[in-house]
């Protein structure tokens, strides 16, 4: 980023009593200084189709806005002396250069141009676009170029151009170019078949061989502007010899006419204004600049402002809008009351009691000539001047009456034809064809004149309105006769009085003039009112509305006496400067101190106007002309300079879409207007995000964190708190919804949720159903375990069982009823539960073999390999080992000669294998494979392991999982 | 320290510069001049600085209207003091680094200077100083007599339009604005 070191000096004109020249009005200086503390040179300016001034330099091209300085940036191959900008067509804008070469200004980035035939090898000194878009390039050594058609073709000395180096070249009409050498001036032009030159040199008659700029004032004549022989203006299409005149001035760089001002920019002799006559002769220095002594280019803004450029500073001139006239020669400008514009051209204003007569000399000056007029009491004062259709002056006083003067004799007299007149205090003389009007702190008077008689002995025909049934109030400012011949009273007291067909009507009903003290009535060219007040602003009448205009308007003051209507402009005046209101559109711009107006005289009667609506008025010492801007941009303009996201620079246009987490957007802007670079202020909306408008200074507005929608910034500027008439820049993007927001994605979710949903309730229905499988399965194994064990088989042979120990041995009859009980026990213990110990279950199993052992001896054969460990940690369904046991017996022949062999331990994959040899009973029992099934489902149902059963004619070998709590 | 090369071979090798510089043909319209006086004055507030030279060598060629003229900056004497001297080629004009000011291009005016008279013309061209090149309009005086020709010019240079630099200190004593003086005599080929 290159930040750019501006200084700004502020120098506001004041004029020095005496001096022959004055410095221009409204000046600012602006120095340019890089960031190495070096001052670029300043070769051209040029002003862009946005509003911005570029500025090409030494050390690059820099865009300024008013205020600061920034340096474009340009690509590696892109060299710094930049000494030709154009605009061609679009907006593109071509840049020349000191080395020959031709860039192209693109996203505020210079790119070289490629041109197949190659570029230049000397400097560029000009670039310009004619009406047909041909380009036309100057160089300093290789004549003229031109690119037509994309083909890049030469005018030199071989084709009867008198000199190679051009400094400067002009388009005129039927796209003829002159071009200013250092031989005199070529007209060339050239169509696909030859080129054709004309030359203009010392030798047909031209002062000076080397023309250094040209200034095409219309479409047949330019300004030349030579090295020796100042500036001349020159027929394009009748060249005649031009006089040689004497010019003291020395290099002429460039050269500018703007109405009847010609601002010529010197080597060493800094800025001069010269006044030009009729014939475009420039006659009279205005006025002449030294503070920048060499002065190498000019540029007339689109506000009218001038500017001049010389080494590293710019310097802002007021143009030709507003002119000094005339510097008072003493310090009697605080008593002046009275400026008159008088239809020869000469101004006459009062010095106290005294009256002054400026006339103008055939050379443009003015001289001052006194009057003093007896009949006026030396503590009296000139309130107000007035000249009639016949050429008279009137002359109002504070207690001294009035008093009309013949200019051309000098010749005076008392007008005492009404008795408010003699010895009255007038306040201001208005008039249309034959009738007067003097408005005085007593009424008002009318005074009509004779048809015939000129002089100033005619006898006035005079009436009064003193009394308070016509008008209300004696104290009359200000009377207007208006367009369709009514008049109007402004008084001091009443506020508007409106007289028509012999009526008076009063205009101070809520929502018409509500003042009492009215100031200054104008009408302007739509027969639109505008009345001034006390501390109320102005008003506007267009016949039916009152509309006012305050500082919620943009107006700078409220307390308003002078007013004046110049085109299409109201001029209202307050101390530090002029309000400029736009009477068709209402826009209000300024003229202050930027524009050198910092004391201005607001009496009633100092703004009086020329015949071409140009005002004339004083600000201090000096009396200005004010020239009616004609189709200038008096409102600024705005730009929107670049758009970061995440705070990093994007080439990117209006209308494009960011994805959901691009949203960290940043808008530069700048708001330009040149004369009034201070009072510059935004107000800024992101539709779509806000609803209000909101007013800052800033030039950068930062959006974070943007939710998805579509948004339209939009940024506008005034000069004040009006936006109504404001100039609007805009960028419209989208931020799209992220991917989770997006209908697919809806969707999508909604049917997997709806899957998961209709999974788990199916999940939950088959767990309820095994849970319901699994009691039934519980009961019918409780049911078959019962059954089996109260199986009267079962009992009656361990009740024999029993009743043999009991005859033998009692004690270990005990001990078998004590297993008995226990097994029983067990059961019921242990068949509500899902799984039960390994522990436990073998000691079911320990309870039932000893029961059975009881029955078989030896014929029974368990092996059990299972640590004690291995059973505590282990688990199975409950009973399961006793089936199996169980079933075992009950299948197999149990003998002692093949004792049934019954196997238990856990194999390498954790499963209890109980496995015992097969000696199958000839008759099968009945219903025997229940227990074996019903293990099988249980635990399918309680853990989803299945029970592998395997009859191998050997074996049985039944694998139980074993459970790890 | 400074080191001094003879003048002569310097002068010499100027001649040669400023001929396949300008390609002059060998034509009866040429003048020349290996010893013109040039002299130069800085106007401060608190003191003069003057020096002046005899050895500018010039070239003239009438029929192509071209023109080159070169000094050497070190054949400058005559200063105040030794100090100022040494300040002027150390300090101000580096005359090790840059050791010629030269001036070269065309003249604009087109009278004959085979004719006597004396003629104003403006020669335009190429200034170099200080290794510093702008584009420079020069007025001179041109007294034809005798086939030769007298040039006297005056003109001004800006420092700082060359990048010489003013240090602060000697603010007061070396203007920005140098008035510059020539006169030479060139005799034809």
């Amino acid at each position: 980023m290159h930040r750019i070191l501006q200084n700004i000096i502020l120098l506001f004109f004041c004029c020095i009593v005496g001096s022959s020249f004055a410095q221009m009005p409204g000046t600012r200086i602006y120095t340019l200084t890089d960031e190495y503390q070096e001052q670029p040179r300043i070769n051209t300016l040029f002003q862009v189709k946005q509003g911005y001034i570029l500025v090409g330099t030494t050390k690059g091209l820099y865009r300024f806005d008013g205020i600061n300085f920034k340096k474009l940036d340009k690509e590696k191959d892109v060299t710094d002396n930049v000494t030709a900008i154009c605009a061609i067509s679009g907006n593109e804008i071509l840049v020349g250069f000191n080395n020959g070469n031709i860039g192209k200004l693109q996203n505020n980035q210079i790119a070289l141009l490629s041109l197949k035939e190659g570029f230049p090898k000397v400097a560029i000194s000009k670039i310009l676009s004619d009406q047909d878009g041909v380009i036309w390039i100057a160089t300093a050594g290789e004549g003229l170029y031109y690119l037509k058609n994309n083909n890049l073709y030469n005018i030199n000395t071989d084709d009867g151009l008198t000199d190679n180096f051009v400094y400067d070249i002009t388009v005129t009409q039927f796209s003829n170019v002159i071009a200013a050498t250092d031989h005199g001036i070529n007209i060339c032009s050239a169509n696909e078949k030859n080129k054709v030159v004309k030359s203009f040199t010392t030798k047909d008659g031209l002062p000076d061989n080397i023309v250094r700029c040209l200034f095409t004032a219309d479409a047949l004549h330019v300004w030349l502007g030579m090295q020796d022989g100042g500036v001349q203006y020159y027929n394009t299409k009748l060249p005649d010899s031009l006089p040689s005149e004497p010019w003291q001035y020395g290099q002429v760089n460039a050269v500018m006419a703007i109405s009847s001002n010609v601002f010529i920019a010197t080597e060493d002799r800094g800025l001069l204004v010269f006044n030009s006559n009729a014939d475009n002769k420039i006659t009279t220095l205005q006025y002449k600049d030294e503070r920048l002594r060499k002065v190498s280019c000019l540029l007339r803004d689109r506000e009218g402002n001038v500017w001049a450029a010389g080494n590293n500073q710019l310097m802002r001139t007021v143009g030709s809008e507003l002119q000094p006239v005339y510097a008072f020669k003493s310090d009697s400008y605080d008593d002046l009351h009275a400026l008159l514009y008088a239809k020869n051209g000469d101004l006459w204003f009062n010095k106290k009691q005294k009256l002054v007569h400026l006339s103008k000399l055939p050379d443009g000056s003015l001289k001052e000539n006194e009057f003093t007029i007896n009949s006026i009491a030396p503590q009296s004062d000139i309130t107000s001047l007035f000249q009639d259709e016949k050429g008279n002056i009137w002359i109002g006083t504070m207690g001294s009456g009035l008093i009309i003067l013949d200019p051309l004799t000098g010749k005076h007299r008392s007008i005492i034809e009404d008795p408010l007149l003699i010895n009255g205090s007038i306040l201001s003389i208005s008039g249309k064809n034959n009738l007067i009007w003097i408005a005085s702190l007593e009424g008002a008077v009318s005074c009509k004149g004779s048809d015939t008689d000129k002089s100033i002995n005619q006898t006035f025909k005079c009436s009064n309105y003193a009394d308070d049934k016509n008008l209300g109030s004696k104290y009359v400012y200000d009377i207007l006769t208006d367009s369709k011949n009514r008049t109007w009273f402004a008084t001091d007291g009443k506020g508007v009085i409106l007289l028509d067909n012999n009526t008076f009507t009063h205009f101070n009903k809520p929502g018409q003039i509500n003042n009492e003290v009215v100031y200054k009535i104008v009408e302007d060219n739509q027969g639109n009112l505008w009345f001034s007040t006390f501390n109320n602003g102005i008003i506007k009448f267009n016949g039916k509305n009152f509309t006012s205009f305050g500082i919620a308007q943009g107006l700078s003051d409220l307390n308003i006496t002078s007013l004046a209507i110049s085109g299409n402009y109201l001029l209202a005046a307050n101390k530090d400067g002029i309000d400029l209101v736009n009477t068709n559109t209402g826009n209000i711009s300024y003229l202050n101190e930027e524009q050198g107006l910092n004391n201005i005289n607001q009496d009633l009667n100092t703004f009086t106007k020329d015949e071409l609506g140009n005002i004339y008025f004083a600000n201090g010492y000096t009396i200005y002309k004010y020239q009616t801007p004609f189709q200038l941009q008096q409102k600024p303009s705005i730009v929107i300079d670049k758009i970061q996201l995440f705070l990093t620079d994007t080439t990117i246009q209006s209308g494009c879409s960011f994805a959901s987490d691009e949203n960290n957007i940043s808008f530069f802007y700048t708001g330009l207007f040149y004369s009034q670079p201070d009072k510059i202020q935004y107000q800024y909306k992101l539709e779509g995000y806000e609803k209000e408008w909101v007013s800052t200074n800033d030039h950068v507005q930062n959006f974070p964190q943007l939710p998805p929608g579509v948004y339209t910034f939009r940024v506008r500027v005034s000069l004040n708190q009006d936006f109504s008439l404001a100039s609007e820049a805009g960028f419209t993007f989208t931020i799209k919804e992220p991917f989770w927001q997006q209908l697919w994605f809806i969707i999508l979710s909604v049917i997997i949720l709806a899957a998961i949903i209709f999974f788990i309730i199916k999940q939950r229905e088959s767990a309820i159903e095994k849970y319901n499988n699994l009691e039934r399965e519980k009961i019918q194994s409780q049911l078959e375990t019962l059954r089996n064990q109260i199986n009267p088989h079962f009992l009656f042979n361990s009740f024999n069982t029993l009743i043999s120990e009991i005859e033998d041995n009692p004690d270990k009859a005990v001990i078998y009823v004590e297993h008995l009980s226990d097994f029983y026990r067990s059961i019921v213990m242990h068949k509500e539960k899902d799984f039960i110990s390994l522990e436990e279950e073998i000691n079911i199993l320990n309870d039932y073999f000893f029961i059975q052992q009881k029955r078989y001896g030896n014929a029974l054969q368990i092996a059990m390999s299972i640590s004690l460990q291995q059973q505590k940690t282990y688990f199975v369904v409950p009973l399961a080992l006793q089936l199996l046991f169980e079933n075992a017996v009950k299948h197999n022949v149990v003998s002692a000669e093949n004792p049934l062999q019954i196997e238990l331990f856990i194999n390498d994959t954790e499963q209890l294998v109980v496995r015992n040899n097969i000696m199958a009973k000839f008759q099968p029992e009945k219903g025997s494979s229940m227990g074996l099934q019903n293990i099988q489902k249980r635990y399918e149902l309680l853990c989803g392991r299945t029970v592998t059963v395997d009859n191998d004619n050997h074996f049985f070998t039944v694998k139980l999982p074993l459970i790890k709590q | 320290m400074v080191k001094f090369k003879p003048v002569i071979i310097t002068t010499f090798s100027l001649v040669t510069c400023i001929f396949s510089l300008a390609g002059f043909t060998q034509t009866g319209a040429v003048f020349q001049t290996s010893n013109g006086k040039t002299s130069f004055r800085s106007d401060a507030p608190l003191e003069l600085i003057r020096a002046s030279s005899t050895d500018l060598v010039g070239i003239i060629d009438d029929e192509k209207r071209t023109f080159g003229f070169v000094i050497n900056i070190r054949s400058f004497d005559g200063f105040n003091t030794a100090l100022q001297k040494q300040h002027f080629h150390e300090n101000y004009m580096e005359s090790d680094k840059y050791p010629t000011a030269r001036f070269n291009g065309k003249i604009i005016e087109d009278q004959d200077l085979t004719v006597d008279g004396v003629y104003e013309v403006r020669a335009k061209g190429n200034f170099t100083i200080h290794g510093v090149t702008h584009e420079r309009i020069i007025k001179s005086k041109l007294t034809v007599s005798n086939h030769k020709i007298l040039v006297t010019s005056n003109f001004t240079l800006l420092l700082s339009d060359y990048d010489i630099p003013i240090p602060r200190v000697v603010y007061q004593k070396l203007a920005n604005e140098i008035k510059v003086e020539v006169t030479a005599t060139l005799l034809p080929r």
